[in-house]
C-alpha cells in the first residue's frame, strides 16, 4: 500500500535565535494545537525571503499562512492565530476581559520591555533612568499578578505570551551586561509566576538553551550597544 | 433614575485638543453610542481620572458599566467589540484582514509618528534627515492606501481612525515650518484621504478648535503633542 505524504503545514513562521518575539509566537502556535513549519534567519545576514515578506520592519517573527501575504508584528501575529485558528482562547471572550488583556500587553511592550533593553545597552545618567522606570513597571506588574498563577488567571493567555522576555530572557541580560534589575527578594510574584511560564509544557520545548543565549547577547554586546545609542539619540 | 440606565452609562475622560481623545469620540460616532464627556485640566487632574487610569494616569479613559478602559487603541478595540451590532464595524471581520488592520495602525505610531513629530521639532541635518525618514514612510502608506477613499474602504475604519490626526496636524506643521511635506504630486492618495477624513460625517464638526491648536503649538512649555 503505497504511503501518503502528508502535506506541508499551511502555517510557516520565520524565527531567529534568541528572538523573544518569535518565541511569543511559537508558543501561541502550541497552545493552539496549530502545526508549523520553522524557518530560522540570521539576522546579522537577512535573507531575500525575510526582506520580501517583511519590507517595513525587517525582522522576525513573520508568519505565512497558506498563500496570503505575511503577518507581523509578534501580538499582531498572537491575535491573528488566536482568531483564525480554533483551539482554547488566548484572549478572553468578552470584550472587557480582551480589552484589559490588550492594555497589560501594551504596557508590557511600551513600559516594560522598552526601558529594560535600553537599560542593559547604555550608561550613566540614562541607563539610571531606563532601569528606574523599568523597575516601576516591574513593581506594577507585581501588584497585578498577585495570587494568580498566570496574568490571564489559572491558564497560560495573551499577557502571559507578552511577558516572556521576564520570564527567561531578563537574568540572562542581567548576567551579561551585569545590570541587576532584579535584586534578592524582589517581585517575589513576578519570580514565581517566571517559573510556571518556564515550565509550561506549551513553553518550555521553545526557551533558547541558556547557555546559548548567553553566548549569544554576549557575542552581540557592541552592535546592540550601537544600535541603542543611535536610537536614544533619534 | 432607571437603575438599568445608570449602569449603561459611558463617560468619556478626556481633553478636546487630544488627537488620541478625538479616535475615541470618533469611534464612538460611528457606533452611535450615547456618552457622557468630562473634560480633564491635565494640571490638575480629577480623583475620578486618577482612580480609573493609576497606571498611565492620563486620557482618555472610557468607563462602560463603571469598569474603565484605558489607552486609545484598545479603547477602540473594545468599543467595536462591545457595540458590534450598532453602527458601522470599526475593524473587519475576517481574522487576516483584522490583522492586516492592527499592523498598519501600529505603523502609524510606531515608524510615522516618530518621525514627524522629529521633524516639527528640530533643527538643521538633525530635521532634514526626520523630514526624509517620515517621507520614505509616507511613500509606504500611499502605496498601502492605493487610491482607496479610506484605508478601511468605503467607510472610515480602525487605521482611519488611528491615523486621522495627521490629516490636520500636518498642514499645521507644514504652515509653521514653512515646509510642505504631503503633496498632491507625491501623496495623490493620502492627499484625497486627508480631505476625505476631515469632511466625512464622523469627524466634521468633531475636529479640534484649530486656533486654540495653533495656539498651542506655539506655547514652549506645552508643545504640541505626538501625531
Amino acid at each position: 500500500m503505497s504511503q501518503q505524504v502528508p502535506p506541508p503545514p499551511a502555517v510557516k513562521l520565520v524565527t531567529a535565535f534568541g528572538s523573544p518575539f518569535a518565541h511569543r509566537v511559537e508558543v501561541a502556535l502550541t497552545l493552539k494545537g496549530v502545526p508549523y513549519e520553522l524557518v530560522t534567519e540570521d539576522l546579522a545576514n537577512k535573507s531575500e525571503m525575510l526582506l520580501t515578506h517583511n519590507p517595513v520592519h525587517k525582522t522576525v517573527p513573520v508568519l505565512l499562512h497558506g498563500d496570503r501575504p505575511a503577518v507581523c508584528e509578534s501580538l499582531v501575529i498572537v491575535e491573528y492565530v488566536d482568531e483564525a485558528f480554533d483551539g482554547p482562547r488566548l484572549l478572553p471572550a468578552d470584550p472587557y476581559g480582551r480589552a484589559t488583556a490588550r492594555f497589560w500587553a501594551h504596557f508590557i511592550d511600551n513600559k516594560c520591555l522598552k526601558p529594560l533593553w535600553l537599560s542593559m545597552w547604555t550608561h550613566g545618567e540614562a541607563q539610571e533612568r531606563f532601569a528606574r522606570e523599568t523597575k516601576e513597571s516591574l513593581a506594577i506588574l507585581e501588584a497585578q499578578l498577585e495570587g494568580r498563577s498566570f496574568f490571564g488567571g489559572d491558564a497560560l493567555g495573551f499577557v502571559d505570551v507578552a511577558a516572556c522576555t521576564l520570564a527567561h530572557w531578563l537574568d540572562v541580560l542581567e548576567e551579561v551586561t551585569g545590570v541587576r534589575l532584579v535584586t534578592d527578594g524582589e517581585y517575589p510574584a513576578l519570580r514565581r509566576w517566571a517559573k510556571e511560564y518556564t515550565s509550561h509544557q506549551a513553553v518550555k520545548r521553545f526557551l533558547p538553551d541558556r547557555d546559548q543565549l548567553v553566548a549569544f547577547f554576549a557575542a552581540g554586546k557592541e552592535r546592540f550597544t550601537s544600535m541603542v545609542k543611535a536610537a536614544v539619540q533619534q | 433614575m432607571n437603575h438599568q440606565d445608570e449602569k449603561d452609562k459611558v463617560k468619556l475622560f478626556g481633553i478636546r485638543s487630544s488627537p488620541y481623545v478625538l479616535k475615541v469620540i470618533w469611534a464612538l460616532r460611528i457606533k452611535g453610542v450615547k456618552y457622557d464627556y468630562i473634560e480633564e485640566d491635565l494640571g490638575n487632574k480629577s480623583d475620578l481620572l486618577l482612580e480609573y487610569n493609576p497606571v498611565h494616569k492620563k486620557v482618555p479613559v472610557l468607563v462602560y458599566q463603571g469598569k474603565p478602559i484605558a489607552e486609545s487603541e484598545v479603547i477602540l478595540e473594545f468599543i467595536d467589540e462591545a457595540w458590534k451590532h450598532c453602527g458601522d464595524p470599526i475593524l473587519p471581520e475576517d481574522p487576516y484582514e483584522r490583522a492586516m488592520t492592527r499592523f498598519w495602525a501600529r505603523f502609524g505610531s510606531d515608524k510615522l509618528s516618530p518621525p514627524i513629530w522629529k521633524w516639527f521639532t528640530t533643527q538643521g541635518q538633525e530635521q532634514e534627515d526626520a523630514y526624509a525618514a517620515a517621507i520614505e514612510q509616507l511613500l509606504v502608506l500611499e502605496k498601502e492606501l492605493c487610491g482607496k477613499r479610506f484605508f478601511a474602504g468605503e467607510k472610515i475604519g480602525f487605521v482611519d481612525l488611528s491615523l486621522g490626526s495627521l490629516a490636520y496636524v500636518i498642514p499645521i506643521y507644514e504652515e509653521i515650518t514653512g515646509v510642505k511635506m504631503i503633496t498632491e504630486e507625491t501623496f495623490p492618495s493620502l492627499t484625497a484621504w486627508m480631505g476625505n477624513f476631515q469632511s466625512s460625517p464622523v469627524v466634521k464638526d468633531h475636529l479640534p478648535p484649530l486656533d486654540k491648536l495653533q495656539l498651542r503649538l506655539f506655547t514652549p512649555a506645552e508643545a504640541a503633542w505626538p501625531v
